[in-house]
């Protein structure tokens, strides 16, 4: 009986433990939590883009809309402060904003948002269809409010920013609570292989 | 979207629908069985209550509101709410030991398997159902997945997800299963320790629900990393999910006094009409 009892336990601790893995990162660690950089979608200027043409680059995505009113700009200015501090000449990560409203946001108007954070960051559309199993593939979603008279209607949408290794592999999770000084150390020990791959 | 569409699964789950069929099937034969040999036999509230639970499992479990349930906090404690209390009641209460008639005659009995496999079920079995262990793993459970950071990983990793629905599935069977189940019909021993379980698992989760639903400021960022479902305020989500733990989940533990309370009387009538 007694026995049983100590495997009952340490079954549960070693399930348990899973979930509070000490990383050497400050951000959270998804190396092999989250599945490796996979897409096609069409960019801001109309081509069709996939995975692979970002291949090299090390690589933040982000689910978001233009007419959102806070946590997009906010992420983006965020983002865009940090690549002045670590990638000045904007040849070693890329940006992707990845629309979850291509019904307003058109290619014209993706462009003209993120032109205004640097040329490293790029707005990708796609059917909403495809988006759907894009956010599904990486567990975040997104819905739509009610349109108000003028056609305005608000969105539900994932604040994380996914960040791949320049092999397209998931790596790094920073959510709206993370601390700019922490998502800089960790892209920059990202840029020069500092970081531990964890398998 | 179609209705055809809200009854999709989000995730598709081959071991769930094996489980569910084979439970369904097996419950169903079982009626067919035994009203071929006793046909007064009747159970019409039973089977009622069983495949209501059944179903009701199911609809949380492997349609759109699983979808819901991933990126809505309070969808969530109301899925946990119908997995872990509500379902495995129905169930119980629907005379889920009748299954055993339904089982094919190739089933293997389990007096009858040889005791190096029963000797580690039966000895965690016990342990499981220990009177005072079943409470605190009824109650441990609900709060184990609502740790902040257990949380956010059970939400973010397929598998954690799965493994904290099933472990709040399967200890709801056991734990309504040992207030309820057909080991005890009645008698005076063991009517005072159901009444202390039932009593003793409600005021952890009334703390819970309160704490979450009067915190005043929002606990769970998981939903914020995932998006929801649809735009609604952090807080409120957090306060309709608080509410959903703390009212009618220990409505439920009253239900559970009031079935214990009913089945007690019931034997002492009997007990009284066979001994006049």
């Amino acid at each position: 009986m007694k026995a049983v009892n100590i495997i009952f336990v340490l079954v549960l601790l070693v399930a348990l433990s899973a979930c509070s893995k000490d990383e050497p990162t400050r951000l959270t660690n998804v190396k092999g939590l989250i599945p490796d950089l996979s897409f096609e979608l069409t960019d801001e200027d109309n081509k069709t883009v996939t995975a692979e043409d970002y291949l090299g680059y090390t690589v933040a995505i982000f689910f978001g809309f233009t007419s959102c009113p806070d946590i997009c700009p906010t992420t983006m200015h965020q983002l865009s402060g940090i690549m002045k501090e670590i990638d000045s000449a904007g040849s070693k990560i890329r940006v992707l904003f990845i629309s979850v409203d291509p019904d307003r946001d058109s290619a014209e108007k993706l462009k003209k948002y993120t032109d205004v954070f640097g040329s490293a960051f790029i707005g990708l559309r796609g059917e909403d269809r495809i988006i759907k199993e894009m956010t599904k593939r990486y567990r975040v979603t997104f819905g739509y409010g009610e349109s108000d008279a003028e056609g305005n209607y608000e969105v539900s949408h994932s604040g994380a920013v996914f960040i791949f290794d320049n092999e397209g592999k998931a790596r790094l999770l920073a959510t709206q609570s993370s601390r700019t000084e922490d998502l800089t150390y960790d892209l920059k020990n990202l840029l020069n292989h500092k970081i531990k791959v964890i398998t | 979207m179609t209705l055809f569409e809200y009854f999709q699964p989000w995730e598709f789950s081959p071991v769930f629908v094996v489980v569910w069929l084979c439970v369904f099937v097996f419950y169903t034969c079982a009626i067919i069985n035994t009203q071929a040999v006793d046909k007064i036999a009747k159970f019409y509230w039973q089977a009622i209550s069983f495949y209501l639970g059944l179903i009701s499992i199911y609809v949380v479990s492997h349609t759109y509101v699983d979808y819901l349930s991933q990126y809505m906090f309070w969808v969530h404690r109301l899925q946990h709410l119908i997995l872990h209390h509500l379902g495995p009641l129905l169930m119980v209460l629907g005379g889920m030991e009748m299954m055993r008639r339904g089982l094919p005659r190739w089933w293997p009995r389990w007096s009858k398997l040889p005791i190096f496999i029963k000797w580690p079920f039966e000895s965690l079995y016990k342990f499981l159902q220990h009177p005072v262990i079943a409470p605190v793993l009824f109650v441990g459970l609900i709060y184990l997945w609502l740790i902040p950071s257990i949380h956010f990983a059970a939400m973010l990793s397929k598998q954690l997800y799965y493994l904290m629905n099933w472990s709040m599935l399967l200890d709801g069977l056991l734990f309504w299963w040992l207030v309820l189940g057909p080991d005890w019909k009645g008698e005076g021993k063991g009517f005072k320790t159901r009444l202390l379980m039932m009593l003793v698992v409600v005021i952890p989760q009334q703390l819970l629900g309160a704490y979450l639903t009067l915190s005043s400021t929002a606990i769970y960022d998981v939903y914020d990393v995932c998006g929801r479902a649809w735009p609604i305020s952090p807080m409120s989500d957090q306060i309709y999910g608080g509410i959903i733990t703390w009212i009618p989940a220990s409505m439920m533990s009253v239900l559970g006094l009031v079935l214990v309370l009913r089945r007690r009387l019931n034997f002492q009538k009997r007990e009284a009409n066979e001994s006049s």
